[in-house]
C-alpha cells in the first residue's frame, strides 16, 4: 500500500513536469517542422528529454494501476529502460554537440535555461529510469505484495486504452500551455473577461482526470457507484456552461483567441485549424457525459435484474 | 430571512457585472488624429526600408541574425526609415525579442513596427511586446480607440511645414474563426477605413492628396487580380510569386479607398516565397523581400538566389518614388543582389 501511495503521489508530480515538458516538446516539433528542421540539430537533446518527462506520468499511472505481478514487473522494467535510454540519449547528445561546439551552454532556446537544466534534469531522470528498472529487476526475483486492479476484459479494451492516452496527452498539452500563462497574461488586454471561462475550459481535462485517477478508480464500488454519477454529472454541467460561453465569446468577441489566446494555442494558429477548441469540446462535454450515460445504463441494468 | 435574499442577489450581480465588464472591447475613448502621427524630415531620395517576416524564435541563433541584418542594413546603404511589417516573432520568448530589437535600436534609425498575424503567438504578453517596440526611435503608436487593430498610425515626412509623404502602417490583423475548424484572416475593418479616410483628408491641399505609402503584412486580394490581370488593369509587373496568394478570406474594399486617398504603393509581407511587385490601376502593389531564413524561405531557381533580404523605397521631391529590392543570402558568404523595379 506504501508503494501504490507513493507512486500516486509522484504521479501528480510528474504529471505537472510533463505537461511542461509536453507543451514545450510540441511547440519545438511544429517550430522545427514549420522550419523544415533546419536548425534542429541543437535542440535534439532537449526534445529527447521532454519526451522522457512526458512518458513518465504514463509509466507511474501503469505502475500506480498495475493488474498483477507480471505487468507491474514488466512496467517496471521496460518504461525504467526507456527512460534511462532517452536521458542517456539527451545527456550525452548535449555533451557531444558543446564539444563539438554545435551546442553552447548558453544557448537558451527552448527555455532560459537550456541546456544547462536539461542536462542536469536528464540526470534526475536517468536515476529516476535506473531506479524503476532495478526495482522491476528486484521483484522479479522476490515479488512483494501490491493491491491490483483488476481490468474488465472487454471487446473494446484497447480502444479505450488509446482514447484515455490521447486523452491525457491533449490535457497534459493544455495545462502545459495554462504552466506558460503567467509569461503571456495580459492584464491589460481587452479579450480578458472572455479568455477567463477559456483558461478553465483548458483546465478541465487535467481536473477531470485527476478526479478519474485520484477519485474515481481509488473509490470503493459502492461509493464509485454513487458519488460518480453526481461527479460526472458536474463535469458535464462545467462543460457545457464554459462551451455556452465560448459560443458567446465567438459572437460577441470574434477577435478573443487571435489576439489574446495566440499563445495558448500556438499549433492552432500556426496550422491555422481550431483543433483545440473541437477536442476540448470532445473531453469537457462528451466524455463526462459518456461515462454519466455508461453509470445511468448500468444502474438501469441493476434495477432491472433486481 | 429576506436581508439575506437581498444580500445574495446583490452578489451575485457584483459578479455579474464584474464579469461582463471584462467582455467588453477597448473603452469607448477616441483618440485625436495627432496621437496616431509621428514627423520624419524629408530631403530628396529619403529611403525607407522594409524588413518582413523575421520570425525570430526560440531557436534563432540570435548572433548569427544579427549579423545578417547588419549586411542588410549595410546593403541599403544611408536608411532613413525602417518598416518592420510584421510575423517579427513566432514562438519566440522575451529573450529572443528583447535581441531583436534592442538590435533594431542600435541602428539608431527611425523605426515603425507592425503587426502580423503571429506577433501574438510568443512567450509574453502582447503589452510587454508593446513597451519594447516603444524604445529608441520608435515610430510606433497605439492610443486607444475603437479602430480594430493595434498597429494602425502614419508618419508624416515633412519638407518644413508640408507632409511631403505619408507612411501609413496598418495592421492587417491576425486570424478570426470563420468556421468550426478554420481561421481565416479577416479584411481591414470598416473603422480603420474610415479611420485611415479621416487621416488622409487631413493632407488634402487644393483637392489634391498627399502621395503616400500602405505598409501592412497580410496581401491586399487585388495582388491576385494583378497577377490574373483578366480586368487589364495591370501595366507593369516584377519578380516572382512561388506560393499561392493568401489574402484576407473576403474583400476590404481598402484599395479602392487608397488609390483616392493618394496612396502609391502598397507593400506587404506574410507569402515568403512571393516578392511579386505590380502596378495595378495606377498603385504599385508589392511584397517585401523576406527578412533572413527563419521559418521558411525559398530559393529562386529562375534567378538563383535565395529570396532574402529587404525592399527599399526611395522618395522623392516629385511625388513619385523608386523601388528596389535587396536580396541577401542568410548564409556565410551574405552573396547580394540588388534589382530596381523599373
Amino acid at each position: 500500500m506504501k508503494e501504490k501511495k507513493a507512486l500516486l503521489i509522484f504521479l501528480g508530480l510528474s504529471y505537472l513536469y510533463g505537461a511542461y515538458a509536453f507543451y514545450a516538446l510540441i511547440v519545438g516539433l511544429t517550430a522545427q517542422a514549420s522550419s523544415f528542421f533546419k536548425g534542429a540539430l541543437p535542440f535534439w537533446p532537449g526534445y529527447l528529454h521532454y519526451l522522457s518527462a512526458t512518458l513518465l506520468p504514463f509509466a507511474l499511472y501503469r505502475l500506480s494501476f498495475a493488474e498483477n505481478e507480471k505487468k507491474r514487473v514488466s512496467a517496471y522494467k521496460y518504461w525504467g529502460f526507456a527512460v534511462v535510454l532517452l536521458s542517456f540519449a539527451a545527456i550525452a547528445g548535449i555533451g557531444i554537440e558543446t564539444s563539438l561546439g554545435a551546442l553552447s551552454w548558453t544557448t537558451h532556446g527552448l527555455s532560459s535555461l537550456y541546456p544547462v537544466g536539461t542536462f542536469l534534469m536528464s540526470f534526475v531522470f536517468l536515476f529516476l529510469g535506473f531506479l524503476g528498472y532495478t526495482y522491476g529487476d528486484r521483484l522479479s526475483k522476490h515479488p512483494s505484495d501490491f493491491p491490483y486492479v483488476e481490468e474488465p476484459k472487454d471487446k473494446l479494451r484497447w480502444l479505450k486504452r488509446l482514447a484515455f492516452v490521447l486523452f491525457a496527452l491533449i490535457a497534459l498539452y493544455d495545462l502545459g500551455s495554462l504552466m506558460r500563462l503567467p509569461n503571456s497574461f495580459d492584464p491589460s488586454s481587452p479579450h480578458l473577461g472572455w479568455l477567463f471561462p477559456f483558461y478553465f475550459y483548458m483546465l478541465q481535462p487535467s481536473v477531470f482526470l485527476a478526479y478519474l485517477v485520484y477519485g474515481y478508480r481509488l473509490s470503493s464500488p459502492e461509493k464509485k457507484e454513487r458519488s460518480s454519477r453526481i461527479a460526472f454529472l458536474v463535469f458535464l454541467g462545467v462543460g457545457v456552461l464554459l462551451f455556452v460561453l465560448r459560443v458567446i465569446a465567438l459572437l460577441v468577441d470574434p477577435l478573443y483567441l487571435a489576439e489574446g489566446g495566440t499563445p495558448l494555442l500556438v499549433v492552432d494558429f500556426s496550422s491555422r485549424i481550431s483543433f483545440m477548441p473541437i477536442f476540448l469540446f470532445l473531453m469537457n462535454v462528451l466524455v463526462p457525459g459518456a461515462f454519466l450515460l455508461s453509470k445511468s445504463m448500468h444502474k438501469a441494468r441493476l434495477h432491472t435484474s433486481a | 430571512m429576506s436581508f439575506y435574499k437581498e444580500k445574495k442577489q446583490l452578489i451575485s450581480l457584483l459578479l455579474l457585472s464584474v464579469f461582463l465588464s471584462g467582455c467588453t472591447n477597448k473603452a469607448p475613448a477616441m483618440a485625436e488624429p495627432t496621437d496616431y502621427l509621428s514627423s520624419l524630415a524629408f530631403h530628396e531620395d529619403f529611403k525607407v526600408l522594409q524588413f518582413t517576416d523575421l520570425h525570430w524564435n526560440i531557436e534563432t541563433n540570435v548572433e548569427k541574425e544579427k549579423a545578417y541584418l547588419n549586411k542588410v542594413v549595410e546593403t541599403a546603404g544611408k536608411v532613413d526609415c525602417l518598416f518592420i511589417t510584421g510575423d517579427n516573432n513566432l514562438w519566440s520568448n522575451k529573450e529572443v525579442t528583447t535581441a531583436l530589437f534592442r538590435h533594431i535600436q542600435s541602428y539608431d534609425i527611425p523605426y515603425a513596427v507592425l503587426w502580423g498575424n503571429h506577433d501574438r503567438g510568443n512567450e509574453y504578453s502582447f503589452s510587454w511586446l508593446e513597451s519594447l517596440v516603444k524604445e529608441g526611435k520608435s515610430l510606433y503608436k497605439n492610443p486607444l480607440d475603437q479602430v480594430e487593430g493595434d498597429s494602425n498610425y502614419a508618419v508624416n515626412v515633412m519638407d518644413g511645414s508640408t507632409i511631403k509623404w505619408r507612411l501609413y502602417a496598418l495592421d492587417s490583423h491576425s486570424d478570426v474563426q470563420t468556421s468550426a475548424i478554420r481561421y481565416q484572416y479577416p479584411p481591414l475593418s470598416e473603422r480603420q477605413k474610415s479611420w485611415f479616410s479621416s487621416l488622409a483628408e487631413e493632407t488634402k491641399v487644393g483637392g489634391t492628396y498627399t502621395p503616400s505609402l500602405v505598409y501592412c503584412h497580410i496581401p491586399l486580394e487585388e495582388v491576385q487580380a494583378a497577377v490574373d490581370n483578366k480586368d487589364g488593369k495591370r501595366t507593369y509587373e516584377k519578380w516572382e510569386h512561388l506560393e499561392s496568394i493568401s489574402p484576407s478570406y473576403k474583400p476590404s474594399g481598402f484599395f479602392t479607398l487608397a488609390k483616392e486617398k493618394g496612396v502609391k504603393g502598397i507593400f506587404w509581407g506574410h507569402d515568403h516565397a512571393n516578392d511579386y511587385t505590380a502596378d495595378y490601376d495606377g498603385v504599385t502593389l508589392g511584397y517585401g523581400v523576406k527578412t533572413g531564413r527563419e521559418l521558411y524561405y525559398i530559393h529562386s531557381s529562375k534567378r538563383n538566389m535565395d529570396m532574402t533580404g529587404a525592399s527599399l523605397v526611395t522618395l522623392k521631391g516629385n511625388g513619385t518614388f523608386a523601388l528596389s529590392h535587396l536580396y541577401v543570402a542568410d548564409t556565410s558568404d551574405y552573396e547580394t543582389h540588388v534589382e530596381n523595379y523599373k
